[in-house]
């Protein structure tokens, strides 16, 4: 295993976590025109959290940008109101997030992160010297603030930083020892490499120091410090607060166990004695007790944040050395609250999830399928003849219930909720409607449905494509919607919901509408048009748009425009086997509604017969299953076959002319009906005999087999039974549209 | 299987797998062969056309079988156990062919193929064979894959 790499793979998932988390956190922010404390906080938290880990990894212009970055929203945590600058702060945030996600992506690529993260850090800089410059008369907003201290109040952010300007006033001048055991998250893992972190801050700084174990490459050295702690001893002559901070900092501490050490301690190792000039004074009691207290804290969670004061470090204060404790406690209290927060992210991020490769989850799931199959083939074994095997049919029993968890188990896995797709939406229409100077609101309905990881891949270019179309060429600039009496703010909804067996995607804005003109034009200047324009319906004028090399914007923008766009979005839609459709109304909008079934999932279904095929219908289509009476079917003059049912007369489909099968019954009496429900009507079908209630894994059809047939209306997909045997999937919707 | 070496001139020589319809040699690029399989009845599917038998399940994975009898022009027949499927991986999609039997795998060098004639096309019928391999005497008609199963297919859906 490359230690490197994984460490570099873990890196950057926990920071695209955090990214993301940033970006909800201002998108959030930004509807308010303005952050709330606990979301200052929160902000507060990932970029410090996503410095340590730059640092770590050593990419220094992440850190850097996450150390302006932090330093930026201590000065807003600690009461400076950016006031007029919220809107600049917000852009400076989005672009800081976007330079981090571009960073991270070179790094997915193996390159390495090489970006000039300078203009930002000049911006922050600038930012900062607004907020901490207008603020300075106004006063600090008494909401904002948090965690009134006296003067421990502005040494915090400082202290945080790591800087220690406020050690200047501390009495103690003298080398002093201290030991600190560090203990990392159980979860951590390559303690040494961690441990080495800590040596290479520790070596920036001006402080002498060893460490046990000594050879952090030897073979049982993450074990070790596993065990007993990471075991450091540190001669220094100024404040071990910047120790206590680079400490804490680092990922993955879970403790940190700090105590002062007398010169004559036999504990201190002889390398650190050795370099020993000046005879060092006893430990300063006042900045240990500081510390003993901020150590406690960094047990706890760090549910309080920096907000509540800390009892403890206020008991211990005395005298002189008061305020000096109080900003060491402060400081001490705020970096020991972020690591509390820190590690609580970081147990999410680590602990719950786990990146897989889907490679790996697809050959899971086909090995699923066969152990299925072989089941089947053990347990109805010709060789186990008329015997009766009691004891067999119950451990067969159990086996199958296991198995059927198991394949429930891995279907499960591959599902994930379009809600991370949607709120990349969320970033997309805020700064497309800055550029194009539009107001547009966007609305996001059933985010949590859940589709399989392929169709979210393939999903986003699309959604990308035709947001981007509908914020660019849809909704209209304020005056113009003011002109044309509609709410100056344009809104586009984007829905995600099931329907039995598809996933049904629909993006819908208030806007112009599409130029029926102007897209005839274009198709017939392009030559695109395959049939008489008299004979076209609207529907199938809006859809030209899918065709390739199709655009009706003149100039290209950076956002849309190239005549690719649609394109696209009709092929990927393609590809996991779904459909485009779009609508639309002129001056009222336009809606695109993307189909897709459910490539990989389990459906549960009735199985029925017509000759020697074989189908699946999903059962939540079913209304009921009926053996019919000749009495109750009948033809109108045109030939449409349909059946009465308590009262209420509908469509029959004989799939048995419907799918061209010749071997199938032909008697109303000798067959079955089945009476479903579509999205749009209900219906009924007749075949020739149910076959029971089946879990199936819906497969798609294979491509080639468009080739193969006249026509495939009405099939959605099959599945593979656990005998082996084929069953096509109806697409109830499909045949709906057929009756 | 035995294998025919053709000694020849290095790198242009193609591995063909040559098998039989209706007692004629066919040879088919191996390099598109993913397996095969011995013959099987097919599931039929809807509004089937007339050379397809129909899909069949290869460990998970349904595979449309094209009947080479029926899409060559020949004869059908009911298939006995000499029969297999030949699997091939056409744009990363497996399609089976059955055939009447399989016979090895030649190597055929760039002099013993030529084109074929153009006039052999009769009527409708596209060439399906595009090289015919003269090995030692013996015609083995090289099939087109694109032709086969692509686009001649087009036409006929």
């Amino acid at each position: 295993m490359n230690v490197d790499e994984s460490m570099l793979d873990a890196y950057i998932y926990e920071t695209q976590q955090l990214l993301e988390a940033l970006e909800n956190t201002l998108l959030a922010g930004e509807s308010g025109h303005r952050l709330d404390a606990d979301q200052i906080n929160e902000i507060f938290r990932v970029v410090h959290t996503i410095k340590g880990a730059s640092a770590m990894m050593e990419f220094e212009e992440l850190a850097t940008l996450s150390h302006k970055l932090e330093d930026m929203f201590a000065l807003i945590r600690d009461g400076k109101d950016p006031g007029a600058a919220w809107p600049a702060l917000f852009d400076t945030m989005f672009a800081a997030v976007s330079f981090y996600n571009a960073e991270m992506a070179k790094l997915l690529d193996k390159q390495p992160p090489n970006g000039d993260s300078l203009p930002l850090r000049e911006r922050i800089e600038e930012l900062v010297r607004l907020i901490s410059g207008d603020n300075g008369e106004a006063g600090p907003q008494p909401d904002e603030k948090s965690a009134p201290e006296g003067e421990a109040e502005s040494a915090a952010p400082e202290a945080v930083a790591g800087e220690g300007k406020e050690k200047a006033e501390e009495p103690e001048t003298e080398d002093a020892y201290y030991k600190a055991v560090v203990f990392f998250e159980k979860e951590s893992q390559m303690e040494n490499l961690r441990a080495f972190g800590i040596v290479q801050e520790l070596e920036k700084m001006d402080v002498r120091f060893a460490f046990k174990p000594a050879d952090l490459n030897a073979k049982d050295a993450a074990e070790e410090i596993a065990q007993n702690g990471f075991v450091l001893y540190v001669r220094t002559g100024g404040s071990i607060d910047e120790i206590k901070s680079v400490l804490d900092e680092t990922l993955f501490v879970r403790s940190v166990e700090l105590t002062p050490l007398s010169e004559d301690c036999g504990e201190i190792p002889d390398e650190l004695r050795a370099k020993d000039e000046a005879p060092a004074a006893a430990a300063p009691a006042a900045a240990g007790a500081g510390e003993a207290a901020a150590q406690e804290d960094s047990g706890g969670n760090g549910n309080g944040g920096e907000s509540a004061p800390q009892p403890s470090g206020a008991a211990d204060g005395n005298g002189a050395t008061a305020g000096q404790q109080a900003s060491g406690a402060a400081g001490g209290n705020g970096s020991a609250a972020q690591s509390g927060g820190m590690a609580s992210f970081e147990t999410i991020a680590k602990q719950n999830f786990i990146s897989v490769s889907v490679n790996k989850l697809d050959s899971l799931l086909n090995i699923v399928g066969e152990i299925v199959t072989a089941q089947s083939m053990v347990i109805n074994n010709a060789d186990f003849g008329d015997r009766p095997h009691e004891s067999f049919d119950m451990a067969a029993q159990q086996l199958h219930s296991l198995i059927n968890e198991l394949q429930d188990i891995v279907m499960s896995i591959r599902m994930i909720p379009m809600s991370t797709l949607f709120q990349k939406m969320r970033r997309l229409v805020r700064d497309m409607s800055r550029r194009f100077g539009k107001q547009i609101q966007l609305e996001i309905i059933g985010e949590e449905t859940e589709v399989d990881k392929n169709v979210i891949d393939y999903l986003s270019d699309p959604l990308l494509h035709i947001i981007r179309n509908s914020v660019d060429h849809g909704i209209e600039k304020p005056e113009v919607r003011r002109a044309l009496g509609k709410p100056e703010t344009g809104k586009i909804v984007l829905e995600a919901k099931m329907t039995g067996s598809d996933v049904v995607v629909t993006i819908s804005d208030d806007g112009a509408g599409l130029n029926k003109e102007k897209i005839l034009q274009k198709a017939r200047d392009k030559g695109l048009l395959t049939k008489p324009e008299s004979e076209m319906t609207d529907r199938e004028i809006y859809n030209l748009i899918f065709l390739p090399g199709f655009s009706t914007k003149d100039e290209v923008t950076e956002y849309s425009g190239r005549g690719v766009g649609m394109d696209v979005v009709r092929k990927n839609i393609a590809y996991i086997g779904g459909a485009v459709t779009v609508d639309s109304a002129p001056g009222k909008g336009t809606t695109h509604t993307i189909r897709i079934p459910l490539t990989l999932t389990i459906v549960d279904g009735m199985k029925f017969n017509v000759g020697k095929m074989n189908f699946i219908v999903p059962t939540v289509n079913v209304l009921s299953a009926i053996k019919p009476s000749p009495d109750d079917v009948f033809r109108d003059p045109e030939g449409n076959e349909m059946m009465m049912i308590l009262g209420k007369v509908y469509p029959l489909i004989r799939l048995s002319e419907f799918f061209n099968i010749h071997d199938a019954v032909t008697e109303i009496a000798d067959g079955m009906v089945m009476h479903l429900s579509s999205d749009e009507r209900d219906f009924c079908i007749f075949f020739d005999q149910l076959d029971g209630e089946y879990q199936v894994v819906v497969k798609k059809l294979p491509g080639y087999l468009e080739k193969c047939s006249s026509s495939l209306k009405g099939i959605g997909g099959c599945a593979i039974l656990g005998d082996g045997s084929i069953n096509l999937i109806v697409d109830v919707n499909g045949l709906a549209a057929e009756c | 299987m035995d294998e025919i070496l053709e000694k020849g001139p290095g790198e242009d020589i193609c591995e063909y797998l040559i098998f039989t319809v209706d007692s004629i040699e066919f040879g088919i690029d191996i390099s598109l062969v993913q397996e095969i399989i011995e013959y099987q009845e097919a599931s039929p599917i809807p509004n089937m056309l007339d050379f397809c038998s129909g899909i069949i399940n290869i460990r998970g994975t349904i595979v449309p079988v094209i009947d080479m009898r029926r899409k060559l022009g020949f004869e059908p027949r009911v298939y006995d156990d000499r029969a297999c499927i030949i699997v091939i991986k056409l744009q990363s999609e497996l399609v089976g062919m059955i055939v009447d039997g399989v016979q090895d795998v030649a190597r055929i060098a760039p002099e013993q193929l030529s084109d074929s004639p153009a006039a052999r096309t009769k009527g409708e019928i596209k060439p399906f064979t595009s090289k015919i391999a003269n090995i030692n005497g013996k015609i083995k008609q090289i099939i087109s894959v694109e032709a086969v199963f692509d686009v001649e297919l087009e036409g006929e859906c």
